[in-house]
């Protein structure tokens, strides 16, 4: 059959057509491959730098009211206490919102009792107490008048505070008191009555240990301070004098940086630490422990946040107007590079 | 293993040739074969009839490009055995196809069996490819030696498959003219 032949002498082409044909296959496909992979990247690249920018707006929502880009790092510590409930863990040790204000009526009277029932071994241990607490209030202007002048009469002061509104609706004080650790009780309880408690957790840390050993080597260096005074007097060269001078100066920078080390942790636990959150709110949050009513109430929050993050969405997309924007561009113009690059191929 | 090694161990008749040959060229052979047998079983026979074949060709022969070597040998066996299977079943697959098409090259003409050699007519076709454009020349090449269906060449070279016949029935006009004016065909 004659087509047969000519199928045959096409089996005998030179090798080099035979080659191409199949060696073109390989080099087109890795070409086209490496194109739209790099289309493919870019793409995914765009789509990433697009979530990075919004999707945190869906998740963190609190910002300042003008809608800037830039989070305040302590609001981000205060929001995690204050309006996600679900995230006491990240404190420790914490308390479900229940338990929160029998927990601030307990803190009165074991402190209480520490210093009353066992003075001698308040006296002895150094504790630092620390703790965290979150209010809500009605009227936070009215709360604060009473708060600061409080703060004072205990003889405390405030270490530092903002105050702050989030979504232009809703404000926030976060203040960092200090209050003699003898009279932290009584504070406590005047704060907790100035608003609604929704958490509080508190830390004691024990550094007896850190301070004896402190003291010992104080006391050492004292004794050394001493000894070495002794030599001073009865230095009688030059040498000797210098000497023995260095060495004091050695001993008393030592002894001066101790002191003040006493000094710090003697402030410390003198005073307790208050870390207070305030939000301002129109609704206070109930106590609850009905299932149902937890449910209806995590619902109807849940859609009031929602609503709001839909505000800030939509305020982040504004925001970023210019990166999308560019992004899109840079996309486009890819992919026309890409098409075009294709069609030059295919002619 | 490059090819140089594995002539050499033909050469030598060592029978380690033929596992690194079957490594190597394993798909590639089965990717012609089942271009024109489309049956597993058929094309295992015909991949293993060609690396016999090349056990038996090497030497005399000494194959500068191993590749289209075994390509060839692999390509003319799985003919055959498509021709002694389509003795017994006629029709089916992209070999029978592209016979059909090819016939318009050729048409009737007796002399054209009897007056040319197989390796004459190999030649002339050479010198035809040699004048075509590369895309062309590679298409024709993956019909008519690969027997690559048209839906593949269209998705490899991203053409539309109508673009793609058209160009292999305008390349087939050509050899027709090429076949006549070169005096192979009158």
């Amino acid at each position: 059959m004659n087509k047969e032949k000519l199928i045959d002498a096409i089996g005998m082409i030179d090798d080099e057509y035979i080659e191409e044909a199949h060696s073109n296959i390989k080099k087109k496909r890795s070409f086209s491959l490496s194109w739209s992979l790099a289309g493919k990247v870019l793409t995914a690249a765009c789509a990433i730098l697009l979530a990075i920018n919004i999707i945190p707006a869906l998740f963190h929502p609190y910002k300042e009211a003008n809608g800037g880009g830039s989070y305040y790092a302590s609001e981000y510590k205060a929001d995690s206490a204050d309006y996600d409930y679900d995230g006491y863990a990240s404190y420790a040790p914490s308390y479900p919102m229940e338990e929160a204000e029998a927990m601030i009526e307990d803190a009165g009277s074991s402190q209480q009792s520490a210093i009353s029932d066992n003075g001698n071994i308040r006296q002895n241990k150094k504790l630092i107490l620390t703790a965290n607490m979150s209010l809500e209030t009605q009227d936070l202007d009215a709360l604060l008048e009473n708060l600061l002048p409080a703060v004072e009469r205990y003889g405390g002061y405030v270490q530092s505070s903002s105050i702050g509104s989030r979504n232009g609706n809703s404000r926030y004080y976060n203040a960092t008191i200090r209050i003699p650790a003898g009279r932290y009780n009584d504070f406590l309880g005047e704060v907790k009555s100035s608003g609604n408690a929704t958490f509080y957790s508190e830390e004691t840390k024990d550094i007896t240990d850190t301070y004896t050993d402190i003291e010992a080597r104080l006391n050492s260096l004292k004794a050394q301070e001493a000894k070495v005074l002794e030599f001073y007097d009865k230095a009688e060269t030059i040498e000797d004098l210098m000497s023995v001078e260095s060495r004091l100066s050695d001993i008393r920078y030592e002894i001066e940086y101790l002191e003040a080390q006493i000094k710090n942790y003697d402030l410390l636990v003198s005073y307790s630490t208050l870390n207070l959150t305030v939000n301002e709110t129109t609704v206070y949050t109930p106590v609850s422990q009905n299932f149902f009513a937890r449910l209806g109430r995590s619902f109807v929050n849940g859609f009031k946040n929602f609503v709001s993050d839909i505000g800030d969405f939509v305020i982040d997309i504004v925001y970023n107007i210019w990166t999308i924007l560019f992004l899109i561009l840079i996309g486009f113009i890819v992919y026309r590079i890409y098409r075009w690059f294709r069609n030059r191929k295919k002619a | 293993m490059e090819d140089e090694k594995i002539v050499q161990l033909y050469l030598e008749r060592n029978e380690q040739a033929i596992t690194e040959t079957r490594n190597k060229y394993d798909r590639y052979c089965f990717s012609i074969s089942r271009a024109i047998l489309n049956n597993q079983q058929d094309c295992e026979e015909a991949v293993s009839d060609t690396y016999l074949s090349t056990w038996n060709a090497i030497p005399p022969h000494h194959p500068v490009n191993l590749a289209t070597f075994i390509g060839k040998i692999c390509r003319r066996l799985s003919l055959n055995k498509w021709r002694m299977l389509s003795a017994e079943k006629r029709g089916g697959g992209e070999v029978t196809l592209s016979l059909d098409e090819l016939e318009g090259c050729i048409g009737d003409d007796k002399s054209f069996s009897e007056s040319l050699k197989e390796k004459q007519l190999a030649e002339t076709i050479d010198e035809f490819l040699s004048t075509l454009k590369e895309n062309e020349r590679k298409v024709f090449v993956c019909r008519y030696w690969y027997f690559d269906s048209i839906i593949d060449i269209a998705k490899r070279f991203r053409y539309t498959q109508s673009k793609t016949k058209m160009m292999l029935k305008r390349t087939r006009d050509r050899l027709k003219e090429y076949l006549i004016k070169e005096g192979v065909l009158s």
